[in-house]
């Protein structure tokens, strides 16, 4: 019995069964901690993603499910998902995803817009996989907060915003994009200019108000 | 080769501390020590995975081919380690954005591997787990130094408790990565300067 185990564990396929066992138990261990917790990982992705939009319209958050309720109505227009910010009948706002690639993985982010389609209310970077520190600080409130009221047309073209160094002064169409960052900067620039010809189109298309 | 228990447990915090002595696992010392709250946490995950990885190995040293020892090993780490982040992001969110992509550097961290090549394969499960917990305590206790000192001026507040007064102006440079070399630089010359004193 032990000759025969010493000439198992001497053979070329051992350290390949190993291995695969190895990989097996470990594998189904963490596949049960991962379906267990499944459930209540997206609950809390949701409560961000509407505490997101909430703020995003300087709306109310102390309690983020009543509010989101009374102030957010989930829309879709030609396939794309949208939400409507509404505060004493008056409309706010709208809301959108936008997504595109990063530097080392996908960013998404919420983009919401003014009721005429003119320029930005706001942009909150859900998730990004940029290097933590540098492009990572593309979360930041500073660099966010410079998109709030910038314009997105001019002369019925979607406005590509010029990025500038961190230390001078931005104009109207300009970023301060992050020192030791420039890919990542212009990677949100990118994603905003892309995500935005479409939304105006698919908006444009369904109602011509908003190309005046 | 037998080991009394406290022993291993006491080199493991202080006179083999890895971070002091052996300089290992420095790159998540000086990342995450500008909150205590972040470094307490990401040492309570480092004291999880080191004990547990140097239990699971020392358990199967002796059926483990040596030649593919390293990925067994490291397989082990990254299992721990990515429990410890279903973990965080189930039920501390907030903590799991904080920490973000350090957590699963924790598979990364040169302490588990160290651990687990110098002493786990050459001890029983038990002082496996102990070694592992004390290597895990003593990379804790210095991170929790180092972000003391950098919480402390940078926001003038421990444990996210204001400490100091509005006289207090925060030194801005703590908050950043390179405070932590400086804090770290000097804990280890304080630590270490007998051992060079003639």
């Amino acid at each position: 019995m032990n000759n025969n185990k010493r000439a198992f564990t001497e053979t070329k396929i051992y350290p390949i069964v190993f291995m695969i066992l190895v990989a097996a138990i470990f594998g189904a261990i963490l596949s049960v901690f991962y379906h267990a917790t499944k459930e209540k990982v997206a609950l809390h992705a949701e409560l961000r993603l509407k505490t997101a939009i909430l703020s995003l319209f300087d709306l109310p958050q102390e309690d983020v499910e009543i509010s989101y309720l009374e102030h957010i109505k989930e829309k879709q227009i030609a396939g794309l998902d949208y939400y409507v910010a509404v505060s004493n009948d008056s409309t706010l706002g709208y809301c959108f995803h936008v997504t595109g690639s990063g530097m080392w993985g996908t960013i998404t982010a919420l983009l919401a817009l003014d009721t005429d389609f003119k320029e930005i209310i706001g942009l909150t970077i859900l998730d990004q996989n940029e290097t933590p520190g540098l492009g990572g600080r593309i979360t930041e409130e500073k660099f966010q907060s410079q998109f709030s009221g910038k314009k997105i047309r001019e002369n019925q073209e979607i406005v590509y915003y010029r990025l500038i160094d961190e230390s001078e002064q931005a104009s109207e169409l300009e970023i301060n994009q992050i020192t030791g960052a420039t890919s990542s900067s212009k990677a949100v620039v990118d994603i905003i200019y892309e995500n935005l010809q479409n939304i105006i189109f698919i908006i444009a298309e369904k109602d011509d108000k908003y190309y005046e | 080769m037998s080991m009394k228990k406290s022993d291993i447990f006491l080199n493991g915090v202080f006179r083999d501390n890895s971070i002091c002595r052996q300089i290992l696992g420095i790159c998540s010392a000086l990342a995450i020590t500008n909150l205590m709250m972040n470094s307490l946490v990401m040492g309570l995950g480092v004291i999880w995975t080191l004990a547990l990885s140097g239990f699971t190995i020392s358990l199967i040293r002796h059926y483990m081919p040596n030649r593919i020892r390293m990925m067994v090993q490291t397989l082990i780490i990254a299992s721990y380690v990515i429990i410890v982040d279903i973990f965080l992001k189930a039920f501390y969110p907030e903590m799991s954005r904080e920490l973000g992509p350090y957590v699963g550097l924790i598979i990364t961290n040169c302490i588990i591997m160290g651990r687990a090549e110098t002493f786990a394969l050459k001890n029983n499960p038990l002082n496996s787990l102990i070694d592992g917990i004390a290597a895990g305590v003593g990379y804790t206790l210095v991170l929790l130094i180092v972000s003391f000192v950098r919480e402390l001026l940078g926001f003038g507040t421990i444990l996210g408790i204001t400490v100091l007064g509005d006289w207090w102006v925060s030194w801005s440079i703590m908050v950043m990565a390179p405070s932590a070399f400086f804090v770290l630089g000097l804990l280890i010359w304080f630590i270490n300067r007998k051992n060079y004193a003639h």
